[in-house]
C-alpha cells in the first residue's frame, strides 16, 4: 500500500508516492534525468545520487531545464 | 614592431578558458531561431564551439516545452549558461552553480 506524501516542486504542492526516488520523481514528470538539473532543499544533486535519494515530506524541489535564448 | 605584425596568427591561436581550448571566438546565442533544425543548421556553419543558453525551471503542467539538449550536444558546443531566467543574484549563483554537473557530464 503506498501512501503519498506533500512536497514543493517548482512553487507548487505536489502530492507524491512515498518512497520515490528522485529519479523516479523526475519519472513521474516524464522528465529525462540526462537533460534536468535538480535541486532539492536549495542544494544542487550530482546526477548519479539521483537513484539513490528518496524524496521525503516536506521538501523542496526545484527542477530546471535549458531553453533557447541568451 | 608594426601592428599588422602585432595581430599575426591571433586568427589560429585557439581562445582558452578554465584550461578549455575553443578553435573559434565566436560565441553565439539560442534565442529567435525559427526551428531548432535551423538553429543547429546556423551554428554548425559558423563554426562557433560555445552557444549561450538560458536556465528555466521546468514547466511541469505544460511538458510540450522542450529543453535545448534535445537539440543541441554538449560534446559539440560548450553551453554557456545565463541568467536571465533568474530574479535574484542568489538564484543567478544558485542556477549558474546548477549548470556544471549537467555539463559536464556525458
Amino acid at each position: 500500500m503506498s501512501q503519498s506524501i506533500r512536497v514543493h516542486v517548482n512553487g507548487k504542492d505536489r502530492d507524491v508516492s512515498s518512497g520515490l526516488s528522485v529519479t523516479g520523481l523526475l519519472q513521474s514528470f516524464d522528465l529525462d534525468p540526462l537533460l534536468v538539473v535538480v535541486e532539492l532543499n536549495r542544494e544542487i544533486l550530482d546526477r548519479e545520487q539521483f537513484p539513490a535519494t528518496e524524496i521525503r515530506e516536506g521538501d523542496q524541489v526545484e527542477l530546471v531545464h535549458f531553453v533557447g535564448g541568451g | 614592431m608594426s601592428e599588422r605584425s602585432a595581430l599575426e596568427g591571433v586568427g589560429d591561436a585557439p581562445l582558452v578558458v578554465g584550461g578549455r581550448e575553443f578553435a573559434s571566438r565566436l560565441i553565439l546565442g539560442t534565442g529567435k531561431y525559427r526551428t531548432n533544425e535551423d538553429m543547429v543548421n546556423a551554428l554548425r556553419a559558423s563554426g562557433t564551439d560555445m552557444v549561450t543558453v538560458a536556465v528555466r525551471r521546468v514547466d511541469l503542467d505544460r511538458t510540450k516545452e522542450e529543453g535545448i539538449l534535445y537539440h543541441l550536444d554538449p560534446d559539440e558546443f560548450f553551453l554557456l549558461p545565463n541568467t536571465a531566467g533568474c530574479y535574484t543574484a542568489e538564484d543567478a549563483i544558485r542556477f549558474t552553480s546548477s549548470s556544471s554537473p549537467t555539463l559536464t557530464t556525458t
